[in-house]
């Protein structure tokens, strides 16, 4: 899943392969938060990898055109705004503070445009 | 605070993508603790988040782990020393141990070994080979058998045509 989920970010295979494994080689430095009890595994791991690639050349993602042209049928059915806060947050980790900011909205507006894609997710599966 | 305002709200959504603040993460956890409506609504985003993963889900080929494996037991081992040529300063007394710590240990903690992959190959190549000499052991002993119950009953048909 991490490979499909890098893939999505850098859109060159062999690069995300090499994310893949640079990542998997930080996992002992963080395998308590990763394992530790009731907490997901698959978001923990996520969120890691977000934040190795928030250190790299991918940070930088304000232009819609360089969104993931993802295939995956859930982001097809979002709007161009829950969309965009979509993956900003998914893809590139950036905050809801950070892209009210960009946006020019409020917070609560961004998490309600989130909430509104997961809701989308959810009744597409 | 009504729990599923705070539910609606998007605070969870936020929180299940990392892009929460801290303060917003510790209040969520501390919900989280105290009512079971926020535990069960967290939990569904996990298994959304689980969802939306699988959707984009590739398989990683087969050399990927390898390299991790390789690059982990590249980390962790330890690092040469530099050689340097040897001083000779004034002669000290040679330390000698006692002798009761004169001796290696040599058993070591774990109870597994490390191999080379290749040798599975030599494992089963022995195990085939194994079974075919048993297969030929039991076939040769069964025509042994054979043979020799034959020659029991010719010896008997010789006597008796001998006693005509």
């Amino acid at each position: 899943m991490l490979l499909g989920y890098l893939l999505e970010i850098v859109k060159d295979r062999d690069k995300a392969e090499e994310h893949l494994v640079s990542i998997f080689e930080t996992i002992p430095q963080h395998i308590d938060r990763i394992t530790g009890d009731g907490v997901n595994t698959w978001c923990e791991l996520q969120r890691l990898a977000r934040t190795y690639l928030a250190g790299t050349m991918y940070a930088d993602t304000t232009s819609e055109a360089k969104f993931p042209n993802t295939a995956n049928k859930f982001s097809a059915l979002m709007n161009d705004e829950q969309h965009a806060v979509f993956c900003s947050i998914y893809y590139y980790g950036k905050t809801t503070a950070q892209l009210a900011q960009e946006l020019g909205k409020t917070e609560d507006l961004i998490r309600k445009a989130l909430r509104e894609a997961f809701a989308i997710i959810r009744k597409a599966s | 605070m009504n729990i599923k305002e705070y539910i609606d709200s998007g605070a969870l959504e936020a929180y299940v993508l990392g892009s929460a603040s801290e303060k917003e993460a510790r209040e969520l956890l501390d919900y989280k603790e105290r009512y079971p409506e926020v535990k069960q609504a967290l939990f569904e985003l996990e298994v959304d988040m689980e969802r939306i993963a699988q959707a984009m889900a590739i398989k990683p080929p087969p050399t990927a782990w390898q390299k991790i494996e390789d690059n982990l037991n590249e980390l962790i081992k330890p690092e040469p020393h530099t050689l340097r040529l040897k001083e000779h300063g004034p002669k000290k007394e040679e330390y000698k141990k006692p002798r009761e710590q004169q001796f290696i240990e040599v058993e070591a903690e774990s109870n597994l070994m490390r191999i080379n992959k290749a040798w599975k190959w030599v494992f089963a190549a022995v195990f085939v080979l194994g079974k075919i000499f048993l297969g030929f052991a039991i076939y040769f002993y069964l025509e042994n058998r054979q043979a020799q119950k034959q020659l029991d009953e010719m010896k008997i048909e010789m006597r008796q045509l001998k006693s005509r």
